[in-house]
């Protein structure tokens, strides 16, 4: 455990002494905030009588499109950052397993993702000073998003094991996340057959009633196994290396 | 080489196939944590209360549209609810585009609409949420419908009517919804024979002799009637629920803690019910914009209770002064005030007749009926005069309809909220990322 923690304090560090997090920062709370005024804005003149429905449905929605923009960029240096400088070879001499190194890249990546998405809770916190709200449809809001930060740092780690081109990394994710998203936007275009089993797997369905609400243990398991499997790609693609002979 | 690839082939599919499971049996057994404050996904206690009378199987067929995911998995989720609290309902879903023989045979001919069959009859709802659901369980498999006519023609609140402050379009809406098939008696000289239920809804001119008379023997024939009066009832009309144990006191409740916000009405909270004769009454309370309270009094051949009152910080302005009056003690009432009375009166062979008499209409209107428990307090008070029966808990919240917002932000305050959630933190991570990117330069 201390291992991972190490790694994930050396991958802490490496991140915020460079510009790159701040400037993904910067660019997530504007875009989150901007969205939370806009669609504040919107409920008090139009939104109707229900706040769940009229102002945080689509205050979360619109959060999770910037976790989508910003994530892949934040975990496309986790892994090919380091192999294109070498020192991936370098860590790998130390005695530390690729697990290890895994949890610790992932939870980085994941702490600065979750202090980003802390930062937005400013705007419910200022509207509850203003004017009290039903607390809880937020908190669901909230954990929709944890866990959808979770599965989205999951895939990017993945992809980052990939190439040592963080663009590559960062587009791969990208591919992953907004076909899983889209997937079943057209269930015409999909057989018959498919569609059922494509609508389990759409990450826009399991994101919805968090949103709405709703914590549903449908959307709870989807979103960790999703992450699982993601992360066991990565463990996967991390050990290749030894078949690999390298 | 070949090897190592095999073997990290079948471990994804392993690994694949165990989540993949995990997730099907998720699927298979659903929970669910509803933290809307409306518990909108948790069936309302008057929707379970009707599928706990369901006597026989009900299907529900729902088609949707394939290119709407999120609607067809709300409504999908909404007709599971009722799967799992009856058993005896099944639900099946159909793509419309896929399924044109099914929608045919059932009359469907656009997305999102679905159809509840018991027996022989069937009927579509084509907004499917929980009030139109419950509805048309009600019409398909509950009790029959019950005829129920407005009369008008004297001032009062008309249910063709549309208009937002005057019209009672809603509280027909919502009374057929729950299988009170509503018409209008245009003056009330004659009460319909399959009359179930005669709503006066606020008159302000008197009603005519006749009118007054044809009431009276409906309701001592065995007829059941509801008045909703405002203060400044007409004189006919109070003389008329006078003869059935009731007396409208002309008087202006007055509940300050009821206020409804940014109005200057005098609204009273109806903060108690007769438990007696409502056991499942609603939570939320009914707020009556400007109320007159009522008494019971000795008359022959009836019997009359008190069905709501306020509470006891509640006063009655005697004179009905303008807004702004204070409790003149020796003058004015006090609260609790009854301002609901349910009567039997006695009628030949052995028949009952059922009267509610409310100090207020303008609940009902357009405007009010959708503020807090207003739709309930109607609702309630119909099925008890109107059915022995009684379907008393609480209503589905109706959906949310219009543009009112409860939220209003002054110009001061939505700054606020853009500076300090738009620019602020922002800006700092800006300035953070500038000072990094200075640093990296110079090391």
């Amino acid at each position: 455990m201390t291992k991972i923690f190490l790694v994930c304090r050396r991958e802490l560090g490496a991140m915020c002494g460079g510009p790159l997090a701040w400037v993904l920062a910067a660019v997530f709370l504007l875009l989150t905030g901007y969205f939370f005024y806009s669609d504040l804005a919107l409920f008090v003149l139009v939104g109707g009588a229900n706040q769940t429905r009229g102002l945080w449905r689509f205050v979360f929605l619109d959060f999770r499109l910037v976790a989508l923009l910003v994530v892949p960029l934040l975990t496309m240096r986790l892994f090919a950052e380091e192999r294109k400088q070498g020192t991936l070879e370098l860590l790998w001499t130390f005695p530390v397993r690729d697990g290890e190194v895994l949890a610790g890249k992932v939870l980085a990546a994941l702490a600065l993702y979750l202090g980003m998405l802390a930062a937005t809770a400013i705007g419910p916190a200022l509207l509850y000073a203003l004017h009290p709200f039903a607390v809880a449809p937020v908190v669901a809001g909230y954990a929709g998003l944890v866990l959808l930060g979770v599965a989205f740092v999951a895939c990017g780690a993945a992809a980052s094991t990939v190439s040592e081109d963080q663009v590559v990394s960062a587009m791969l994710a990208y591919g992953v996340l907004v076909f899983a998203w889209f997937a079943t936007w057209n269930e015409a275009a999909i057989g018959e057959r498919i569609a059922p089993a494509l609508l389990q797997l759409s990450l826009f369905d399991h994101f919805y009633g968090f949103a709405q609400g709703v914590i549903d243990s449908r959307d709870v398991v989807y979103l960790l196994a999703f992450a699982a499997l993601f992360l066991f790609l990565a463990h996967r693609s991390l050990g290749a290396r030894a078949w690999r002979g390298l | 080489m070949r090897r190592p690839a095999l073997l990290l082939g079948v471990q994804v599919a392993a690994v694949t196939a165990i989540l993949g499971c995990l997730v099907a049996i998720a699927a298979l057994h659903p929970r669910r944590l509803d933290l809307t404050p409306e518990r909108r996904f948790t069936l309302s206690p008057y929707t379970r209360e009707v599928l706990g009378r369901l006597t026989g199987d009900v299907r529900i067929s729902l088609f949707y549209s394939s290119q709407a995911g999120a609607l067809r998995r709300e409504m999908s989720d909404l007709l599971a609810l009722y799967q799992e609290a009856q058993p005896r309902i099944t639900v099946r879903a159909f793509d419309l585009d896929r399924s044109p023989g099914m929608a045919k045979r059932l009359g469907v001919g656009s997305y999102n609409t679905a159809v509840v069959e018991a027996g022989e009859r069937n009927q579509a709802v084509e907004v499917v949420n929980e009030e139109a659901v419950t509805a048309a369980l009600l019409a398909v498999a509950g009790t029959p419908p019950v005829a129920t006519y407005f009369v008008v023609g004297h001032g009062e609140h008309d249910p063709r009517d549309t208009d937002e402050r005057r019209g009672a379009s809603e509280a027909a809406r919502s009374l057929a919804a729950e299988g009170f098939r509503t018409g209008v008696l245009e003056g009330a000289a004659a009460v319909p024979a399959d009359a179930g239920l005669v709503v006066v809804a606020g008159p302000t001119r008197d009603l005519r002799p006749a009118e007054v008379e044809a009431l009276a023997a409906y309701v001592a024939g065995g007829g059941d009637a509801l008045f909703l009066c405002d203060p400044g009832t007409p004189p006919s009309v109070a003389a008329l629920v006078r003869r059935f144990g009731v007396e409208l006191a002309g008087d202006l409740v007055v509940d300050e803690r009821a206020r409804l916000f940014g109005t200057d009405g005098l609204s009273a909270r109806v903060a108690y019910l007769n438990q007696g004769l409502v056991p499942d009454a609603p939570e939320v309370q009914a707020l009556l914009p400007e109320a007159q309270s009522l008494r019971v009094i000795d008359a022959p051949g009836v019997r009359a209770d008190y069905l709501a009152t306020t509470a006891e910080g509640a006063w009655a302005d005697v004179d009905r002064r303008a807004d702004g009056a204070v409790f003149r003690p020796g003058h004015d009432r006090r609260g609790p005030l009854p301002i609901a009375t349910f009567t039997r009166v006695r009628a030949a062979g052995g028949r009952e007749g059922r009267l509610v008499v409310i100090g207020d209409a303008d609940f009902a209107t357009n405007l009010h009926l959708g503020v807090l428990g207003n739709r309930d307090l109607l609702l309630t008070a119909a099925e008890l005069v109107a059915r022995a029966d009684a379907l008393a808990a609480a209503r589905p919240a109706a959906p949310p309809g219009g543009t009112f917002s409860p939220l209003t932000l002054t110009a001061r305050e939505a700054r606020l909220v853009f500076w300090g959630v738009v620019v602020a933190p922002s800006a700092l991570m800006g300035a953070a990322a500038l000072a990094m990117a200075r640093r990296t330069r110079l090391a």
